[in-house]
């Protein structure tokens, strides 16, 4: 179910960047070839002057380089040799989409039509929100992925009795060190090879593309001689990829800065929330305030449910398998509705529960209740694809 | 009672929080400025000299040469500088459009106009953005979460007059639209005044920025021939933030005020409890996902 939902979302999101590809095509480019025509114009003009240059004559030839510099016309090709490259070639177009809905923005490509303007804002306006949730699922199969294959380290660390707070940190830094591997080390060597980059440079364009900064100094796949189709679609892959990781390592450090500041409370914040929170408060507030008899967040409660249940559960619920099943006890003491409301944005903050966000909230609590939920660690993995399943039957049932 | 408690919880967690954020942005204003200002200065200097030899052998100018002097612009154009003006043109790097360009990496804007062209620069900016966009993520969040929960402190809310909750609802709608036209509507007027833009490309340039797309076709202060206040992109920073502050608060507040007006006019309980139903299922997810995280 889960993973059809996401197959489904990608297929939606693709289809929406190729839609507005196809449309930022058609708005754009004959106005850049247009442009790139006037550009060819003036050069060839001032080329049978310019025995004659005037300095006016240069001031008026710099300038038109400098508006077709900010209209996207490269002034380094002359129109005739380099006809076939555009900027709003499908692959290109379909990464300029890929920028809006991401919020990078790179810039080195801008609408110049008012129509194409007019296009962006409401392109934005859905699929920024789109987006957003399509990151959501994709963070949390990643994370839940990354996180089972750090279990499985994590087991063997505890089999050799390494001491749990060690293991923590352990699995947060290996967490951080595999996506490191995947999503920053090796797209910039790709980087450095196809773009001929210098590593500084690369590794700046991968922050500031994944960050979604996005300066639109270094593009990659934007200088003229690039010629693979496949290659800016690819580099969209790798930032979708990408920015469900950083959204990660972003929350993480924000929950670091959080916990220098003493706010131990359970709060999602973080990039992704802020993405998600476009459309997630929308469409979750509207149905959580339908209940008014929901009491408002209990955040400072927060930290004292999971220790309170723990002692009961062997009783509640002997025949099944004990620790995935330490997740479900605190539905009985509080009412469902209430707490569970309460944190509509927790579904789409998958990411604020990663390993790393846990070992401080382990710090946070008491050491006793630490203590006794250590063990069952690796082994409470699997209660995730089992989640949603669980509770909406019960939901029914009731 | 957890409202008071959270209420008063913001109030004195917001400022130390704030002071934070603006030191930061500070800080971020000092540090590009001082990586910088000098390599711009020197870009600036070759840019002239370029141009000053290119005028003065024009005259047996072939194409080889022009190629040359495009490529020239076009480095130049990268490196932020502007190629229309001359070198006694406003520095890109003074104070003012430091913290704006500041402002622009912690909000992930990133317009791009202005981008460090040093390794140093590069380098910090790297961390800059990795400390400064979750600081602002939790400065944005915290802010609509406490306005939220005061506005939404209408526990009771269905106990009252139809009178009072009339009157609330309006109080709110008057509240959500004088902000909106104080922060989102005035200022671009006041932006498409000052540069010269149509009203259109103030509201784009408004939208691109405050979506934090941030392509950098339009931003504010960056026409050499026009003299600004030495203030205004300083002040452009701040209306940025205040956009992204206003929207954190409003965009959830939207709904929920659509669904009070709703619950005024159909105040039929079978629906308010047919959605009731909904959440629940949706909802115990996370629930079950709690405890694991804590």
């Amino acid at each position: 179910m889960r993973s059809t939902t996401l197959l489904a979302l990608l297929a939606l999101v693709l289809l929406y960047l190729v839609s507005g590809a196809l449309v930022f095509q058609a708005l754009e480019q004959p106005h850049e070839q247009q442009a790139q025509r006037e550009l060819g114009e003036v050069r060839e003009k001032f080329l049978r002057a310019h025995p004659c240059v005037s300095d006016q004559d240069l001031g008026l030839f710099i300038k038109e380089v400098a508006d077709a510099l900010g209209g996207g016309a490269n002034p380094d090709t002359n129109s005739t040799s380099n006809g076939n490259h555009s900027a709003w070639d499908l692959g290109s177009a379909f990464f300029f989409s890929g920028t809006i809905i991401t919020t990078i923005g790179y810039g080195n490509a801008a609408l110049r039509t008012d129509a194409g303007r007019l296009f962006c804002i409401f392109y934005a306006l859905v699929g920024i929100p789109l987006f957003g949730i399509l990151l959501a699922g994709v963070g949390d199969r990643l994370g839940s992925s990354l996180r089972h294959g750090i279990g499985h380290i994590e087991a063997i660390f505890l089999k050799w009795h390494v001491p749990p707070e060690l293991v923590r940190v352990l699995s947060a830094v290996l967490f951080l060190l595999v996506g490191c591997l995947l999503f920053v080390l090796t797209p910039t060597f790709v980087f450095c090879y196809v773009e001929g980059w210098s590593k500084l440079e690369a590794i700046y364009f991968v922050v500031v593309t994944l960050t979604t900064v996005g300066f639109g100094d270094y593009v990659a796949g934007a200088s003229p001689n690039q010629n693979s189709a496949a290659y800016q679609p690819l580099v969209w892959f790798w930032i979708l990829l990408g920015l469900a990781y950083f959204a990660s390592v972003l929350t993480t450090i924000g929950n670091w800065l959080r916990v220098v500041s003493r706010r131990t409370r359970a709060e999602m914040g973080g990039l992704t929330a802020q993405a998600a929170s476009w459309t997630g408060t929308v469409t979750a507030r509207v149905t959580q305030r339908a209940s008014p008899a929901a009491p408002p967040p209990p955040e400072k409660e927060r930290p004292l449910l999971p220790p309170l249940p723990c002692p009961a559960q062997p009783a509640g619920r002997p025949p099944s398998p004990a620790p995935p099943e330490k997740a479900e006890p605190p539905s009985p003491p509080t009412p469902p509705t209430a707490s569970a409301l309460d944190y509509p944005s927790e579904n789409l903050a998958f990411i604020d529960e990663s390993s790393d966000t846990q070992s401080e909230r382990g710090c946070a609590l008491p050491r006793a209740p630490r203590g006794r939920r250590r063990p069952p660690n690796p082994p409470r993995k699997p209660v995730r694809p089992r989640g949603p399943g669980r509770p909406r039957d019960k939901g029914v049932s009731d | 009672m957890p409202h008071a408690r959270l209420c008063s919880f913001l109030g004195g967690g917001l400022l130390p929080l704030l002071l934070a954020y603006v030191c930061y942005l500070l800080l971020g204003a000092t540090i590009f400025q001082a990586l910088e200002k000098q390599a711009e200065a020197q870009s600036r200097g070759q840019f002239q000299f370029e141009k000053l030899r290119f005028l003065e052998n024009y005259t047996c100018l072939d194409q080889r040469a022009l190629e040359e002097f495009v490529q020239v612009i076009m480095e130049a154009w990268v490196k932020g500088v502007n190629p229309k003006g001359n070198s006694t043109n406003p520095s890109n790097w003074d104070f003012g459009s430091s913290f704006f360009f500041a402002g622009t990496v912690v909000t992930t804007i990133g317009y791009g106009n202005l981008a460090p062209s040093t390794e140093e620069g590069q380098t910090f900016c790297v961390f800059y953005a990795l400390v400064g966009i979750p600081l602002n993520a939790v400065f944005l969040n915290h802010l609509g979460k406490g306005l939220r929960a005061r506005l939404s402190a209408l526990e009771g809310w269905e106990d009252q007059s139809r009178r009072s909750q009339i009157l609330q609802m309006l109080g709110l709608a008057l509240f959500v639209i004088l902000g909106t036209v104080l922060i989102l509507i005035f200022p671009p007027i006041v932006f498409s005044h000052v540069e010269g833009w149509s009203i259109s490309e103030g509201f784009y340039f408004a939208f691109i920025t405050l979506s934090t797309i941030g392509f950098g076709d339009y931003v504010v202060g960056t026409d050499p021939s026009k003299h600004y206040i030495s203030v205004y992109r300083s002040l452009a920073a701040i209306w940025i933030l205040l956009g992204l502050a206003w929207l954190a608060v409003v965009l959830p507040l939207g709904p929920l005020l659509l669904h009070r007006c709703f619950q005024l006019w159909l105040p039929s309980r079978s629906l308010s409890l047919k959605e009731r139903g909904a959440p629940e299922a949706d909802g115990l997810p996370t629930l079950q996902k709690l405890p694991v995280s804590a």
